[in-house]
């Protein structure tokens, strides 16, 4: 059973092919450019489907961020009319799920995903058995790291977010992979919905922010 | 429809060839637009507007227009389908506006293109926004005469264009050097208190006002260039208003807003109308959503009139912005065998207005 995914809530550009019967990713595409989403999709897209029948597809999942809201849309509507053109079910998965490291030391400590959401502060969710706990929320790096020093054992932290304000976060141990969420784990977090043939996802993008906009106060004065 | 005839023996196949079938999707500001034209056959043109979750802000919020679209897309193209009763595996071409325009905005629509070309294995085509104003005529009132002069005017856009060939070659004449028009008739509305987009209530008031009643300034109106100017004027009528409101006296509300207006109006159709004459084309098309405007219309009419110019202007539906556009101008591409974008093709909010499809 062939299942397309993709994800753009962050710098890296990811598409891929899974075979959910093997459990093998039969594709895969990454690029990392934070400002191309745009461009490169669609053609990573097309370079995992290469060689396969569009007819062989069953289903697409997508990252619903939370990330940057320019790139994440780009994978959200492209996820919505792929799905649309192709008459599959689609489904969407909190983008930061797929960065919970899937092997860790036993008993396994909590995680946390940290990505980057720019102005200075991160994205961010709390696992721990492999459910998320807390989040996804958007706040200061130096706010969450104070949070998570109070947690006893504090998580280990993982993500983009954690490494570019490892100074914020010290005295938490920072994994070095995976930086970025990648489709095809996308893809396996989807399974069982997939498989028991659940009905597809509104894709609601997970924003977290307002737009920023405020209503106009009082015109401003030509004359003195 | 459409496999009605592919069905055919081939012998009428081919010698009938069905003109192209083409989606057009636009979203290059507040409208998410989905045409679907066959040859210069308008099937459908559905329109998804965010305008009343700007209203509030007093203009368009690009982050609001971009959730947006993301939320009308599919629906969108839905309505349009069930609207022309063709399914989306009659279609020929996939056509999308890839600039000007918001860069969020414009990137929501593009995506959504190039999916649908890459999963229905169609030719894709990123047009540029200005010229599928100037295709959009031939749905209403058949082939445009070439070359012919074309005066887009909206909240975005100021264009005074020389269309050759609305497929190839598009040359401009003149641009607002600050405001464009719409921009204008927002800020005054808003001065006057009468809510986003200006527009429609100015034009609606200044009804019944008196266009005469206060001479507001015509900026660049006789330079040598094509450009106009439209801050100036705002300015005026702010200080007009103000000086009113400090003396403690009544605004003439409907008299500012016909007065402005036709400051307006009289330069643009003033500078298309000459533009005409010294490059000797005798065809002139408005388009934009300003080119609903009716005191532009009629004004635009009487001068054409008067100067031997044949004028054509969509109706208001299809001046402002929307998919039957795109599309319109994707069937002739498609029929003057244009060749198609490439799959990474990029939204470019600044294109330019010489580029008429992406390469
Ligand atoms: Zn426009």
């Amino acid at each position: 059973m062939l299942v397309l995914g993709l994800d753009t809530s962050s710098p890296a550009v990811s598409a891929a092919l899974v075979d959910l019967d093997s459990g093998r990713s039969v594709a895969e595409s990454v690029v990392v450019d934070g400002r191309r989403h745009g461009e490169l999709l669609a053609v990573g897209v097309r370079a995992v489907l290469a060689g396969t029948g569009r007819g062989e597809l069953r289903a697409v999942v997508v990252g619903l961020g939370p990330g940057p809201f320019t790139g994440l849309r780009v994978g959200l509507v492209t996820a919505a009319a792929l799905a649309d053109a192709l008459d599959l079910p689609v489904y969407g998965v909190c983008s930061l799920d797929a960065m919970v490291p899937e092997e860790l030391a036993d008993p396994a400590p909590g995680v946390t995903v940290v990505a980057d959401a720019r102005r200075r502060e991160v994205y961010w969710a709390s696992y721990a058995l492999g459910r998320c706990v807390e989040g996804p929320a958007v706040g200061r790096s130096g706010e969450l790291a104070d949070h998570l020093r109070s947690l006893t054992p504090p998580p280990v932290l993982v993500g983009a977010g954690a490494l570019l304000y490892r100074e914020a976060f010290g005295g938490l141990s920072v994994l070095d992979e995976p930086q970025h969420p990648r489709a095809n784990r996308l893809v396996r977090l989807a399974a069982e919905r997939i498989r028991s043939g659940e009905a597809s996802d509104p894709l609601t993008p997970l924003y977290l922010r307002r737009p920023d906009a405020a209503p106009p106060g009082v015109p401003k004065r030509v004359t003195a | 429809m459409c496999s009605a005839v592919r069905d055919r023996p081939a012998p009428y196949a081919d010698a009938v060839p069905d003109p192209p079938l083409v989606l057009g999707i636009e979203t290059s500001c507040d409208e998410t637009g989905i045409g679907i034209v066959r040859g210069t056959t308008l099937l459908a043109d559905a329109v998804a507007s965010s305008v009343e979750e700007h209203a509030r802000f007093g203009g368009v919020v690009p982050e609001v227009a971009s959730r947006a679209h993301l939320e009308a897309m599919v629906p969108t193209v839905h309505r349009a389908l069930d609207t022309a009763g063709v399914t989306l595996g009659d279609l020929d071409a996939v056509a999308v506006t890839a600039g000007p325009g918001l860069a969020g905005a414009l990137l929501v629509g593009v995506a959504a293109a190039k999916a649908y070309s890459l999963a229905l294995d169609l030719p894709l085509y990123g047009v540029n926004h200005l010229a599928a104003h100037v295709a959009v005529d031939v749905l209403e009132h058949g082939p445009l005469p070439e070359p012919c002069l074309a005066m887009l005017v909206s909240g975005g856009h100021s264009s005074l264009l020389l269309v050759e060939d609305v497929t190839a070659t598009m040359s401009p004449l003149g641009a607002t050097v600050d405001d464009a028009a719409g921009e204008a008739f927002d800020k005054v509305a808003r001065l006057l208190g009468l809510g986003f987009p200006g527009g429609p209530a100015v034009d609606r008031l200044a009804k019944g006002g008196d266009r005469q009643a206060i001479s507001f300034p015509r900026s660049m109106m006789r330079d040598d260039s094509y450009d106009v100017s439209f801050s100036g004027l705002k300015t005026a009528v702010a200080r007009w208003v103000e000086a009113r409101q400090a003396a403690g006296e009544h605004v003439p509300v409907a008299d500012v807003c016909a007065s402005f207006q036709e400051a307006v109006v009289d330069v643009l159709t003033g500078k298309a109308v000459r533009a005409c004459r010294d490059q000797g084309i005798g065809t002139l098309l408005l388009g934009g959503g300003v080119a609903a405007n009716s005191r532009l219309r009629s004004l635009a009419e009487q001068r054409c009139a008067a100067a031997g110019i044949a004028l054509r202007v969509p109706r208001p539906g299809l001046c402002t912005d929307n998919g039957a556009m795109v599309a319109a101008l994707g069937a002739r591409l498609v029929a003057a065998g244009a060749a198609p974008s490439p799959l990474d093709l990029p939204a470019d909010s600044a294109m330019d207005v010489r580029v008429v499809v992406s390469a």
